[in-house]
């Protein structure tokens, strides 16, 4: 009997910390899973304004690529901090999201473009990035995303950027 | 001939009388998938029962991946690559330990008391 009891506290002890480093292993994947490339998509559409692709020109440079739309009130808040990074020559890739596009040309006129590109996204882009909601900023070093805020973007966001 | 002329059209009337059931049934598959994908963004709420932006987005994606004719399992593998495990409902069924302990548990403890009965027994 004894015998059965010294083997049968240290498998259940064993097994219950077993489910223990499983379960912490899985919260710990998909916290931290990877982010993925910048889609190609992203650099084969024609853009808005320009009507050209941006193709290869920001492979070796720093940019922010930031999903918007003209119904979502945060993109409206972050705006002017993007302005600024315009004036201060930071290359900014905006993704106009699920978008009308009457409104969009209405609210750039009222509020100001500081975006280099415009790609106009109807969600495929933005389900391959796995976006939430808007706004919603990435942090990109040629096609590599190395940070992602959700939510409207601050100074204290950027500074490190700069 | 003119018999099966006449069959040829009945088969032919048939099928275009089945053919919504069919639409149907692929258009209840995927609303059943729906309802397995967790809406990120809302409380407890699945895809299918929701209307935020991100909902209405997923639900379009998930359609356009089934007309491209991607399997529920492709899909939702997919959907756990891009969202994490978090976006179903239903837990992964790797988990075998997570399923299968509580069973182990049971059993330990009824050979445990069994071995205890016996001793009191004897």
């Amino acid at each position: 009997m004894n015998k059965i009891k010294v083997l049968i506290i240290p498998i259940v002890l064993f097994l219950i910390a077993l489910v223990i480093i499983t379960n912490l292993g899985n919260v710990k994947t998909s916290v931290k899973k990877p982010m993925p490339d910048l889609p190609d998509l992203i650099f084969e559409e024609l853009s808005y304004f320009k009507k050209e692709a941006i193709g290869e020109k920001f492979n070796n440079q720093k940019y922010l690529v930031n999903f918007f739309a003209s119904w979502c009130a945060p993109c409206l808040a972050e705006h002017p901090t993007f302005m600024k990074l315009r004036e201060k020559g930071v290359i900014i890739i905006g993704v106009n999201f699920r978008d009308d596009e009457n409104n969009l040309n209405a609210w750039l006129n009222a509020h100001g473009n500081p975006f280099e590109y415009i790609i106009r996204d109807e969600g495929d882009i933005a389900f391959e990035l796995g976006l939430i909601g808007v706004p919603e900023t990435f942090f990109v070093d040629g096609k590599v995303i190395y940070k992602k805020v959700q939510g409207p973007i601050f100074g204290d966001d950027i500074e490190e950027f700069l | 001939m003119e018999t099966t002329l006449k069959s040829f059209y009945r088969l032919l009337c048939l099928t275009f009388l089945l053919l919504p059931l069919n639409l149907f049934a692929e258009d209840q598959t995927r609303i059943d998938f729906y309802k397995t994908i967790r809406c990120l963004v809302c409380d407890g709420q699945s895809i299918y029962d929701s209307e935020t932006v991100f909902a209405q987005n997923l639900r379009e994606q998930i359609k356009l991946k089934f007309d491209e004719g991607f399997s529920k399992k492709n899909i939702k593998d997919q959907l756990s690559k891009i969202y994490g495990e978090d976006i179903s409902f239903q837990p992964s069924s790797n988990d075998f330990f997570l399923w299968f302990i509580p069973f182990l548990i049971l059993f330990l403890l009824l050979v445990f008391n069994f071995g205890r009965y016996a001793k009191k027994k004897n």
